[in-house]
């Protein structure tokens, strides 16, 4: 039996330790893996592979999963999620098989030399009370969530971050590991991982005290000092209902009281006495953990199922941001038109405007800057009706020179520019003035571009030029 | 897209930031083309919003109006041919015409987007003075009957004077406006425009709601993500330790290796930080303080970047190039390894391999511990802090200098506090992540969160 029931035992491990199918497992490390990756280093950027994502996936963490597998797939790094979990699940095997052959020591070590009875309490005891106090703080624990994380799993931890730490399998180890806290499992995967070498400890004490009771002569005695028999009496018979579901036969009151500070060589009576110590390992130090282990193996498949990428993480609004940004946005615009194709200007044949041989004129100011408030000209355009006004009234008296002022600061937009024309076509000669503004921007490079485009001339930086071709015309 | 998505269109005269905008409301760098010239975009062009993976809001954003008078010289001449014709039917009427859409081919297209939108964002530069030309620009808007939202942009800029526009817009009948400013943006940019919009729109006011929600969430989330960054490097530091043989040149290489490692590890939380808020390490050039192409100029270790957050060196620290290295020495028997040991075994039930076998195997050969110093804690949580919050109010729009402020931090910054929360991370040297074998445990992750609990109260407090 106790052959059989280790091999069931670790096929039931093998089979805990893959809680679910392993495709959506595995997308969710390559999603860690990946993220390891570019948090580190920046992200990625496949167009391409982000285009497909987006048009075979509308789910933002479907898109999500399946850019970080296809990296993960680019990168040829599919194999480590399996090479990882290869060894962890041999690592768990190894420390299972050591701590097998240490609760065969500790089984033969609670038993004693057969020379001297077996005092079944205190062995009893020295068997359980560890793995029975850590189990009770193991349950604690899933109530109250503390810092007492299960030993055995912690080692294990340490261990394979120690082994693989300097390995290139380090990435993909770190990513299992964060998959694991993601989801909040890796308590229970810590968890887990104690009991199963728990099992292997109480499995072999098992193992090694039914081997002794087959192979050598024990006798069992309970000693006190202090204590009445009918403790000891009322303690052996509860432990031993419980062992008794087993079917074996467990030793009666008679036996119980018989035993105390004596053994009995009656052979019935020490067959009994074994049957309770290997009933009670069962049923109080083994069951419970392979009932943790299911208990952990469930809650794990159900916490993987259950799990969904938070896509409202920087990371992940990083990573749809960029996928998104990939993707044409399906507008129907049409190509921008062809650029403004400006008509050649006819310069008028001037007179005098009222008798001044040149007018200056401000467009889109707010005012004409003071030292050309003095000079003649019907002051500033900027409405459509100061516009059409100053239109009438250079062209009924085209002056030789026209100086138009504008504001170095704006932006030179269509609007003005095909004023700036049409005021230009109304003299002789036309130029214009850019005022820089006190502060602000200054865009005068951008009004030479625009002017040159238009074929209008260069304008005057200074005002001093500016004054010099009014009054004298050449420059 | 679906039937119900919201469309917001975002007008404005040429040059006026509308692009900016777009790329500072959508954290795109790459949105569209910016350039301080007239024209640069000349098509409309999309930007989605998304809500629980699904798209509810576009923006579009469009050329620039460059002929606003021109054109309600042509719309007011249109022929009525016997009927009233009111301000819809004349867009429309213009619309359909070929040769008005030739001669006004931008203002069309913006036009014609605005009429097939839900609401239109106005983007008014106050550094400009309100000329008629804008007003101009108002009527046409007018005209089109949809809800305007003017946007007050440039508002942080020098010579930004947003009166007149607000006394202009408020003869208009527009109350309501928002301001804002590409470069800078307030802290809270995108659910602020949500819910001004909100106002607006209130057959739509639920989706912004949950859009600026979403908005701020997403913020604070950065915040709390650029927080862990900032502490899980200052736990990484901290809980570093190389040992060395006390031969002085020995030692002065591992304190050399050393500090670059923790030079790398401080870039790397940079690039990280960048990543969290989508910028680039070529977004930014150095305007004289030490930051430059990503990458911070004054060396982490030396005594110029202790000085400029205000830490002084300790009485008997070591100058030259040992300064921020501590530097134990161990002997076997009562030192601080012994001390900790103790401490350790009471606090903690399993230190991890590493410790115990490292320790013992340093302290049989004699050897030197070298950590990071405290002052150099400081300086790294200090840069990381100033470095967040400039990122934090940076938009995706600016094309200047990122100013680095030298840090208004210093003063309300307890410096002792901070290296109490490190205490813990000084004693597990296995937690330092610079080192590849790290133990990422989840005593590890409970005293990075403290940390960054920490950082996040001295950043509050600095900033109220």
């Amino acid at each position: 039996m106790p052959a059989g029931a280790a091999f069931d035992c670790k096929v039931l491990i093998l089979r805990c330790q893959k809680p679910i199918g392993v495709k959506p497992l595995f997308k969710h490390w390559c999603y860690q893996f990946i993220a390891l990756k570019e948090l580190r280093s920046g992200l990625f950027h496949d167009a391409a592979l982000n285009r497909v994502v987006a048009q075979h996936h509308s789910e933002p963490h479907a898109q999500l999963l399946e850019r970080a597998r296809a990296l993960t797939a680019q990168q040829n790094a599919d194999s480590q999620f399996t090479e990882v979990r290869r060894m962890l699940q041999s690592t768990v095997g190894v420390l299972w098989a050591i701590t097998g052959l240490l609760g065969l020591s500790v089984g033969l070590a609670a038993l004693g030399s057969p020379s001297q009875p077996v005092n079944v309490i205190w062995s009893l005891l020295g068997l359980l009370l560890v793995p029975t106090v850590t189990l009770v703080f193991w349950l604690l624990s899933l109530a109250l969530p503390t810092s007492g994380l299960p030993w055995f799993g912690k080692l294990l931890q340490s261990v394979m971050t120690k082994w693989l730490g300097k390995t290139r399998l380090v990435d993909a180890w770190h990513a299992w590991i964060e998959l694991a806290r993601q989801v909040r499992a890796l308590p229970l995967w810590l968890a887990l991982v104690s009991h199963v070498i728990w099992c292997g400890l109480l499995l072999g004490s098992l193992l090694a005290m039914a081997a002794a009771f087959s192979l050598r002569h024990y006798t069992f005695v309970w000693e006190t000092t202090w204590l009445p028999v009918d403790v000891f009496v009322q303690m052996a018979s509860g432990i031993g209902s419980l062992s008794a579901w087993l079917g074996l036969p467990m030793p009666i009151a008679s036996d119980i009281a018989a035993s105390g500070n004596q053994a009995l060589d009656d052979p019935q009576v020490r067959m009994r006495w074994a049957n309770w110590l290997i009933g009670s390992i069962l049923m109080i130090g083994l069951v419970p953990r392979l009932v943790a282990i299911l208990v952990c193996a469930g809650l794990l498949g159900r916490r993987y199922r259950a799990y969904r990428i938070p896509t409202e993480t920087s990371y992940a609004s990083a990573v749809l941001a960029q996928i998104r940004h990939d993707c044409p946005v399906d507008l129907h615009d049409g190509a921008p038109g062809a650029q403004d194709q400006w008509i050649d200007l006819q310069p008028a044949t001037g007179s005098t405007w009222h008798d001044q041989p040149f007018v200056v004129v401000g467009l889109d100011l707010t005012a004409l800057p003071e030292w050309a408030q003095t000079l003649p000209g019907p002051g500033v355009v900027d409405d459509r009706h100061s516009r059409h006004e100053v239109l009438q009234q250079l062209n009924a008296m085209p002056p030789q020179r026209l100086l138009v002022i504008v504001d170095a600061g704006q932006t030179p937009d269509r609007g003005t520019l095909s004023v700036a024309r049409e005021l230009s076509a109304k003299a002789v000669q036309a130029r214009l003035y850019l005022q820089p503004r006190v502060t602000g921007p200054d865009r005068s490079e951008q009004w030479r571009l625009k002017l040159n485009e238009v074929q209008l001339k260069p304008p005057f930086s200074a005002h001093a030029q500016a004054l010099q071709w009014l009054h004298e015309g050449a420059v | 897209m679906s039937a119900a998505l919201v469309k917001v269109a975002i007008v404005g005269h040429t040059n006026t930031g509308k692009t900016s905008l777009l790329r500072t409301l959508t954290h795109d760098r790459q949105f569209g083309e910016v350039a301080d010239a007239a024209g640069t975009t000349r098509h409309v062009e999309a930007a989605l919003c998304w809500l629980d993976g699904e798209q509810v809001l576009a923006w579009y954003d469009t050329p620039g109006l460059e002929d606003s008078m021109a054109l309600r010289d042509w719309l007011e001449s249109l022929p009525t041919t016997g009927q009233r014709l009111d301000g819809a039917d004349r867009i429309e009427q213009f619309l359909r015409d070929p040769r008005a859409g030739q001669r006004f081919e931008q203002e069309s297209r913006v036009l014609q987007q605005i009429t097939q939108s839900d609401a239109v964002l106005y983007v008014i530069d106050v550094r400009e003075p309100v000329l008629p030309k804008y007003r101009d620009e108002l009527y046409l808007l007018n005209l089109c009957a949809r809800p305007v939202l003017p946007v007050l942009n440039f508002i942080a800029s020098s010579g930004a004077d947003p009166q007149p526009w607000i006394q202009a817009l408020a003869r208009l009948g527009l109350h309501i406006h928002l301001r804002f400013d590409t470069v800078s943006p307030p802290i809270d940019g995108e659910a602020l425009v949500f819910r001004t919009l909100g106002q607006l729109l209130s057959s739509q006011a639920v989706l912004l709601e949950s859009l600026a929600q979403s908005a701020l969430q997403a913020r604070q989330q950065r915040r709390v993500d650029g927080l862990m960054l900032i502490a899980g490097l200052l736990v990484d530091a901290a809980a570093l330790q190389d040992y060395s043989d006390p031969d002085a040149t020995v030692l002065a290489q591992a304190v050399h290796q050393q500090q670059q490692c923790v030079r790398m590890a401080e870039q790397r939380c940079v690039d990280a930080l960048l990543l969290l808020f989508q910028f680039g390490r070529d977004d930014y050039l150095s305007a004289g303080l030490p930051w430059s192409a990503g990458r911070w100029h004054v060396d982490l270790f030396s005594s110029q970047a202790l000085r400029d957050v205000g830490v002084h060196l300790g009485k008997g620290a070591a100058a030259g190039a040992l300064a921020g290295a501590a530097v134990d020495v161990m002997s076997a028997g009562l030192t601080l390894g012994t001390g900790t040991l103790i401490g350790a075994a009471a606090g903690t039930a399993w230190q991890g391999l590493g410790r115990w076998g490292t320790d013992l195997v340093a302290r049989i050969k004699g050897q030197r511990s070298i950590r990071v110093s405290d002052e150099v804690l400081v300086v790294l949580a200090l840069r990381q802090l100033q470095l967040l919050e400039a990122l934090e109010h940076r938009g995706h729009a600016a094309q200047g200098p990122l100013q680095l402020e030298p840090s208004a931090t210093k003063t309300t910054f307890s410096q002792t506090a901070l290296i109490k929360c490190l205490a813990a991370a000084r004693q597990h040297e296995q937690w330092s992540s610079i080192k590849s074998d790290y133990d990422d445990s989840q005593a590890r992750q409970r005293v990075v969160l403290g940390v960054a609990e920490w950082l996040s109260d001295a950043m509050q407090h600095k900033t109220t």
